[in-house]
């Protein structure tokens, strides 16, 4: 493993340990070794390169160490995106593949692969996806793959990738119908409004909420 | 003084049971230093003054956000001495899941399993004695909105237990529990509750939960924390709930069964096309016929003529008037079967001419109902009722109100936004006719044209529409979505509907009835002592002058504030007795059945939505009546419309 990719191993653990809180050098070593020699020299030297800075045991980015770790997180859950919804893997059997594709995708085809899922802004774990130039241009120009239930037809069956609201309420409120990512649910009627056949319960939503939930047709 | 804390799940009927369950006293203050309201109320439960306390909806306990602070805050600071939870049947595996975590806070918990004619629809049924055995406390049925099982539930509160819920939490989460509720002080309570959530992935609630048990820079339970939630790769919360639902599971495979929906190949098919637009609408049409004619026709036609010129008047009349004959004082004599007697103002109206029709009502209503019906008509009229600023969901309450507006108004709780229950609220005062004068009306118009039938219907289905728009454009605006389950459609089960019809009957004979005497004898009154002229005098400029119709129409004003059928029942007699021509009734009928809600109907607007608000329905909802009232009178005038 030469310097480059440990490096990017480091700055995406920094990362995530940022996202639910703060990272110290003992909870990053212990994440990264054995699998990685994470040395005192290698942490000195990447403070050095300006990545990262450590105070007191407490390591954290830099302007210039999240530039650098943004489109690896990016790669990696996207990649766990690609995984779960198209090739239908489970979260859990995602990880390692999503570790080769982070180093190996080229930004087009990130792009392309941003695209085709539908610009998803969270990774099937739940943490969010670093958004890409494409998604500020919502791109369609690939036919994407994931589509939301306005773009689908009825009887169409869809496979639902995931939900893609802010608005918590919503959520909660179609998960305790039945509707959350993974479910297979069949377009029933589109006009007046949304009705929607999973398992043997119907549900009828509006436009707006139907717009929110984004899947593979299958 | 008992505590009881009303807990439960966004939209499972928490505040409808809260309010068919408090008798005084309600308060709704936000929280201190939140934005949360909880209402409180005061109930005597076997002789001990209780106090309710209604929260908003959680979908947890451990999120941060303020709902569930508040609610953790309750549980912990105020510690109620029962837990209502109050559970929507038909998803009771999810509200078992919850009711598992309630459990932890060590207080007895009555299961309220509320919305059992849902789960019903849907085949779902609870063998409830297992239910409370394994759970080891009550559990109760109920339909809050109907007041169904609060009578159980009043018994259930001194029995209640703290449940039973078998969760197995994995061995090393299970034994950080342990240990960290060991370290709590001993008169801290809810000590399980406590410890999981010091656990909590979620900072403010884990902090909130360690300040409560003075944890907080106490090293040791810190470096717990630590090590528990680096033990697990999942969320601590996360690993805590999938036990629980576990639990869940298996409490519900035990305690329930599915029984298949009653229903055809073709039942289904006319539920599919009942909400597509065309043939929805088709469908929609050819209820409606048959409504008016089952109701409207041999209701309101042939039992109602039977009933007050045969039964009451040649059959029972004669009776009547020669038991009154031998008492000896004039003035009670004219009491019972004067002009404004019990007997002619009171009796008959009330037996005679409304109870029958709306006992037709409510049947052919409960059939339509029963079969799922209304949920596709919900489907199909949303988009319009985006228009008046509400959505699919308003539906129910607003067809509710034919049946009864008071009811309907109970109902508008299942509105999510203060918009749109106060939009339904208005327009359900304003313009929806419940049975009882829907009733009247259909006898009423029997005898005149269609196209006075047809004036009538237009000119406040317009109106309403109108009312929608403008209160939806000035109203801020706060949206919120429409996501509903769709009961599968069924062939109507003839017990529920008889059920039904029964207690919706005995519900009008109890609550209605009686005002008709009282109104008979104000009415009464108020002629003896010669006020009754007098008001007549006094209205008469905006009566005879501006709505140009005779001064007795004072009394149905009167009579129509009590039970706005009393009211239109007057006007029978008016038409009858030659005082009133048909363009005179329709604007009469207008005038009476937008202006004034009934008693029961302000009371419930004037408690739901407080004074302020109530009394700019009232009035509104008055001046837009004597205005729609003056115009039709002026505008039949100039065109010389007779009908």
């Amino acid at each position: 493993m030469n310097t480059v990719d440990i490096t990017a191993e480091v700055l995406e653990a920094i990362w995530t340990f940022e996202e639910v809180g703060s990272c110290t050098v003992d909870n990053l070593k212990r994440r990264l070794n054995p699998e990685y020699v994470l040395d005192d020299a290698l942490l000195s030297e990447l403070e050095r390169s300006g990545y990262v800075t450590i105070h007191n045991q407490q390591i954290g980015l830099t302007e210039k160490g999240i530039d650098n770790a943004r489109p690896i997180i990016r790669r990696h859950r996207l990649a766990e995106r690609l995984l779960t919804d198209i090739l239908g893997m489970t979260p859990e059997e995602t990880e390692e593949s999503a570790c080769e594709y982070e180093h190996v995708l080229a930004p087009g085809l990130t792009e392309a692969i941003c695209t085709l899922l539908g610009h998803p802004r969270e990774c099937p774990h739940g943490s969010a996806i670093p958004e890409g130039e494409c998604c500020k241009r919502a791109d369609v120009s690939i036919q994407s793959a994931v589509k939301t239930l306005s773009g689908m037809e009825v009887g169409d069956t869809v496979r639902i990738s995931y939900i893609r609201s802010d608005d918590h309420v919503i959520i909660n409120k179609l998960f305790s119908l039945g509707i959350s990512s993974g479910k297979t649910i069949k377009l029933r009627q589109k006009f007046p409004t949304y009705v929607l056949q999973i398992d043997n319960s119907q549900v009828a939503l509006e436009k707006n909420v139907a717009g929110c939930i984004c899947g593979l047709k299958i | 003084m008992r505590k009881i804390l009303i807990a439960g799940m966004p939209g499972v009927g928490k505040s409808t049971l809260f309010r068919a369950f408090v008798e005084k006293d309600i308060s709704c203050v936000n929280y201190a230093g939140t934005s949360v309201p909880v209402s409180r109320g005061k109930v005597k439960i076997d002789g001990v003054e209780t106090e309710l306390i209604d929260i908003p909806g959680t979908y947890g306990l451990t999120h941060h956000y303020e709902n569930e602070l508040v609610a953790r805050r309750i549980l912990v600071e105020e510690k109620p001495d029962v837990i209502l939870q109050v559970a929507d049947t038909k998803n009771l595996k999810r509200m078992l899941a919850f009711t598992g975590q309630l459990a932890e806070f060590d207080i007895p918990l009555v299961l309220v399993l509320n919305m059992v004619d849902e789960a019903d629809q849907k085949g779902l049924k609870v063998k409830r004695h297992i239910l409370e055995e394994k759970l080891a406390t009550r559990v109760v049925e109920t339909i809050a909105t109907d007041g169904v099982g609060i009578s159980a539930l009043h018994d259930a509160v001194a029995k209640a237990r703290v449940p039973q819920f078998p969760v197995r939490f994995p061995p090393a989460l299970a034994e950080a529990i342990k240990v960290l509720s060991e370290l709590i002080p001993a008169e801290i309570p809810a000590k399980n509750a406590l410890a999981a959530l010091c656990l909590s992935d979620e900072e403010s609630t884990s902090e909130q939960a360690m300040e409560t048990c003075r944890f907080t820079g106490d090293s040791f339970v810190e470096a717990q924390q630590k090590k528990t939630r680096l033990s697990f790769h999942k969320p601590i919360d996360r690993v805590l709930s999938t036990a629980r639902e576990a639990c869940a599971d298996r409490l519900f495979a035990d305690s329930t069964y599915q029984i298949p929906v009653r229903t055809t190949a073709l039942i289904e098919k006319i539920g599919d096309l009942a909400r597509e637009p065309f043939t929805g609408m088709l469908i929609l049409f050819a209820l409606l016929t048959a409504l008016y004619y089952i109701v409207g026709q041999f209701a309101a036609g042939v039992i109602v003529d039977f009933m007050v010129k045969d039964f009451f008047g040649t059959i029972l009349g004669p009776h009547v008037d020669s038991v009154v004959a031998l008492i000896p004082y004039a003035f009670i004599r004219e009491m019972i079967t004067g002009k404004y007697g019990l007997y002619p103002l009171g009796l008959v109206p009330s037996f005679g001419l409304v109870l029958p029709i709306i006992v037709a009502f409510y049947l052919t209503f409960g059939f339509i109902e029963d079969s799922g019906y209304f949920s596709r008509l919900s489907i199909l009229l949303d988009r319009l009722f985006n228009k008046i600023g509400l959505n699919g969901k308003a539906m129910l309450p607003i067809i509710l109100g034919f049946s009864c507006v008071s009811m309907a108004t109970i109902a508008t709780r299942v509105l999510e936004t203060k918009k749109e229950r106060f939009i339904a609220i208005f327009l359900l005062s304003l313009g929806v006719p419940c049975s009882a004068k829907l009733s009247v009306i259909l006898v009423v118009l029997a005898h005149v044209s269609i196209g006075a039938f047809m004036t009538v219907c237009l000119t406040i289905f317009s109106i309403m529409i109108m009312a929608g728009v403008i209160l939806s454009r000035i109203m801020p605006s706060e949206t919120s979505q429409f996501i509903m389950e769709v009961p599968p459609i069924r062939i109507p089960s003839i017990r529920n509907v008889l059920k039904q019809t029964y207690r919706r009957s005995m519900h009008f004979v109890k609550e209605a009835t009686p005002l008709f005497f009282v109104g008979a004898i104000s009415l009464f009154t108020l002629d003896k002592v010669g006020f009754l002229l007098f008001l007549e005098h006094a209205m008469s400029p905006l009566i005879k002058g501006f709505l140009g119709l005779p001064e007795q129409f004072a009394e149905a004003l009167i009579m129509g504030f009590l039970r706005g059928e009393a009211g239109i029942a007057i006007l029978k007699q008016l038409v009858d007795s030659g005082a009133m021509n048909t363009p005179q009734l329709v604007v009469a009928l207008l005038v009476t059945l937008m202006s004034i809600p009934c008693v029961t109907n302000f009371m419930l607007i004037l408690k739901d939505l407080g004074a302020k608000s109530a009394i700019a329905i009232i009035v509104t909802v008055s001046t837009c009546a004597i205005l729609t009232g003056g115009a039709m009178n002026h505008t039949l005038k100039f065109f010389n419309i007779v009908f």
